[in-house]
């Protein structure tokens, strides 16, 4: 939008007194979006916990194949990603526009690079039968446990590169919204809202690491 | 970078010192998963992956310098998440407690012998048994 359209309309809704105040509204509206979301990932945690009480040596064998190096390196993508979003979000709010566009940039490059790393994974999983499916087999383990870790696993991992999809569909409008002149030192709002969201994604691949990739490495 | 500004909202040091401390506790989980500390390993990994978390909210995502209620709401949701899964393995692990059939209750079972009597009985024998 041109120069003009910024001028006539103000950032600023009429029913806040100031932009912290509208700050402060927003951010505890996002907060209550994200709180629906732990509560909704938190059902799925939850199935995984019961299942793993139930198959616990199924789990570990499942684990087992999950590749360390992947998972780490993703973890560390993931949270360097969070890095950048922070630091986006700090930019912004100081008004410097073009340090922001980096960052925001880097958010989104280093998103695209997790979701390669997951389709790695996800293209060995499907090339050695580790789909739940009709043709699904599991070399070295035998029973019903092993097929439900693969569920829980593609169903937590599906569920949270889905968000990350979303995310980045979002980070591209934001990022252009950015360069646009959109956003200022006074009214970042978007941008401090998607960090909520990208840290957010980040917290579940805190969980998701452990308990999908780290069961049973001792034994 | 405005005075007040970083003061507000914390500086990059901190972020800084954030993203290195989850890196850090990155590595540990890792390495605590290799050594075997029995059934203590999972509550590490947990643990760990608990203070990331906290980390995450507190200083990425503003909470520590956010309005009481926005903490109110955040706490609450957590609370709810610990009712749900807490009650719930909690009635999982006691399910079968006082029962005369203990010894033959799926819950003592290793998956192996649970396998075994999954296929030879239904759902509802399994826990009538």
């Amino acid at each position: 939008m041109s120069g003009h359209d910024l001028k006539t309309a103000s950032p600023l809704q009429h029913h806040f007194a100031n932009f912290k105040q509208q700050y402060e509204a927003v951010s505890l509206a996002m907060w209550s979006f994200l709180i629906t979301e732990i509560l909704f990932f938190g059902g799925v945690f939850l199935a995984y916990a019961i299942y793993r009480e139930m198959y616990t040596q199924a789990f570990a064998a499942g684990s087992h194949h999950l590749s360390i190096f992947l998972g780490c390196l993703n973890t560390a993508v993931l949270i360097s990603s969070s890095f950048t979003m922070v630091l986006a979000v700090h930019s912004a709010r100081i008004g410097k526009k073009n340090l922001t566009s980096l960052y925001l940039f880097l958010t989104l490059l280093l998103g695209c690079v997790f979701l390669g790393v997951k389709a790695i994974e996800y293209h060995d999983k499907f090339i050695n039968h580790l789909v739940p499916n009709d043709t699904f087999h599991f070399h070295g383990f035998e029973g019903p446990g092993i097929r439900i870790f693969y569920s829980l696993y593609f169903t937590l991992t599906g569920l949270h590169a889905l968000h990350m999809v979303i995310g980045a569909v979002i980070l591209v409008i934001i990022l252009i919204q950015n360069m646009r002149g959109h956003y200022t030192s006074e009214y970042n709002n978007p941008i401090d809202m998607f960090g909520l969201y990208w840290h957010f994604v980040d917290i579940v691949w805190i969980f998701l690491f452990p308990l999908l990739y780290l069961i049973g490495r001792h034994a | 970078m405005s005075h007040d500004s970083s003061a507000h909202h914390g500086g990059i040091g901190i972020y800084l010192i954030i993203f290195s401390a989850l890196l850090v506790l990155t590595a540990v989980t890792v390495f605590a998963a290799f050594v075997d500390f029995g059934s203590f390993n999972t509550v590490i990994a947990m643990t760990i992956a608990i203070i990331k978390a906290v980390l995450v909210m507190l200083f990425f995502m503003h909470l520590k310098e956010s309005p009481g209620i926005t903490k109110l709401f955040v706490a609450g949701a957590f609370v709810c998440l610990a009712v749900m899964i807490g009650m719930t393995m909690n009635d999982f692990a006691t399910r079968t407690w006082g029962s005369k059939v203990e010894a033959d209750s799926w819950i003592k079972r290793t998956p192996h012998q649970y396998i075994e009597t999954t296929q030879s009985k239904t759902p509802s024998q399994k826990y009538h048994a």
